[in-house]
């Protein structure tokens, strides 16, 4: 990554987040006596304050939103790899609460400014709703074109071109691969044995709730995943059980791609390809494979050493096209 | 682990699945503990029989690879790794003399000059 694309990258990271959190807690502090004690932090539907909370809770609490926001930005930006097109989603994440936490604290003050009491603050007119969602969803927008517009300036990760293990015409393979996350195996186990405890301490509807998180964070502690001449096939959890199968004839090609869980949206099953087009399934940080789809969409799943797999595809999927007479 | 088999190949199927294995083993690509696909998944896969995969296992079995128990699958053994590039070196080191014509006898005295 070029050493501009680095600064630019970091600074959204670090001086952003202070510029908003400066600017919540900051007015606050300028307008420290000039706001009831305790003052108005709820508007009604009718715009009328209708729940009061003291001005020292008010400071925390909007400290603690833009403090969340600032340190997720720099824990984001501070990730050693991270692509700017992988920060953008979490770095607009954080713009949005960091920018919410200063509009926010700019309306109470502005609202409570010289009140006699918390009762006799403004009324929220429209302008301050819309100005509300608006800011934050702006700020929101331009942070993560930002960070994408300096992917275009970063470098390509994969020009390689396409994987392959030059199958031969007349054989026949199957490849296997898994990847594990010891975490969220050990979670899946306390939580299921906290369910199975809850069912002597706590209602059946908590024991089943803890249980059925359990069981689902168990389809995440292994993946595994098969190519053979027909399909990709991808199995969750210790059970191999369920299932996902993409056919072959689906596919138009394979790439090895790391695979940063936060630019994925988090671990687990993320986006869906019926949906969004775009889904991954996220077990750990690292190697991954990414299955092109077309119009149908892009799959990634994370597996260790993908990089036979994703020979072994595009050579079943080349072969496919040349017996169709394509 | 990337298993392929040629069917346009002289040598038998479960010789080419044993040999894919072998190397695997030998080159760390399969580690002590880990499980060998259920034999009906690979015999699935590769459109070969069932008994052809189970050949191929039992060969690595017999060389003590991998260790084969009833519901647990076909697990491999750690120890076997140096062993299994040794057996695919001398596989090969063997195939390369018959094709050279060099006899069984020679080849032993090949190696006792040798050593």
């Amino acid at each position: 990554m070029r050493m501009s694309v680095r600064i630019v990258r970091d600074s959204l990271g670090v001086i952003v987040p202070l510029v908003w959190s400066s600017v919540a807690i900051g007015s606050m502090r300028w307008a420290w006596d000039r706001l009831p004690e305790p003052m108005a932090a709820h508007w009604g539907i009718s715009g009328a304050p209708n729940a009061a909370l003291p001005r020292a809770v008010v400071v925390v609490f909007l400290a603690v939103m833009a403090g969340m926001s600032a340190l997720g930005a720099f824990a984001v930006t501070r990730q050693r790899g991270a692509r700017p097109r992988e920060i953008a989603a979490p770095l607009a994440m954080a713009s949005f609460l960091g920018v919410l936490a200063a509009i926010l604290a700019v309306m109470v003050v502005a609202l409570n400014l010289d009140a006699p009491s918390w009762s006799a603050a403004r009324r929220l007119t429209i302008e301050w709703l819309a100005a509300l969602i608006a800011t934050p969803v702006l700020a929101a927008a331009v942070t993560g074109r930002l960070a994408a517009l300096l992917e275009a300036d970063a470098a390509p990760v994969d020009l390689a071109g396409r994987a392959s293990i030059g199958l031969g015409a007349t054989e026949r393979a199957i490849w296997t691969g898994s990847a594990a996350n010891p975490w969220c195996a050990a979670w899946s186990i306390a939580i299921t044995c906290a369910g199975v405890a809850a069912l002597l301490f706590a209602s059946v509807e908590v024991a089943a709730a803890l249980v059925l998180g359990g069981l689902v964070l168990a389809c995440f502690a292994v993946v595994r995943v098969r190519v053979d001449g027909s399909c990709v096939t991808i199995s969750f959890g210790p059970l191999s059980f369920p299932r996902q199968r993409m056919p072959l004839s689906h596919i138009l090609a394979a790439r090895v791609v790391d695979v940063w869980p936060l630019g994925r949206g988090g671990w687990g099953y993320r986006g869906s390809l019926l949906f969004s087009r775009r889904a991954s399934i996220v077990v750990r940080r690292g190697e991954g494979i990414e299955l092109d789809c077309g119009a149908r969409g892009t799959l990634v799943i994370t597996v260790d050493n993908p990089g036979s797999a994703a020979g072994l595809i595009n050579d079943l999927v080349s072969r496919a096209r040349r017996g169709a007479g394509e | 682990m990337l298993i392929r088999i040629d069917p346009g190949r002289a040598e038998p199927l479960h010789e080419q699945i044993a040999a894919q294995l072998r190397r695997a083993l030998g080159q760390g690509r399969l580690t002590d503990g880990e499980q060998l696909p259920p034999a009906r998944q690979l015999a699935e896969s590769l459109e070969v029989n069932m008994h052809t995969v189970l050949r191929a296992y039992g060969a690595l079995r017999d060389e003590g690879l991998v260790e084969m128990r009833r519901g647990r699958g076909v697990i491999v053994r750690g120890a076997g790794n140096r062993r299994a590039r040794l057996v695919e070196l001398a596989r090969s080191l063997l195939a390369e003399a018959r094709r050279e014509g060099v006899g069984l006898r020679e080849l032993k005295t090949l190696l006792e000059e040798l050593s």
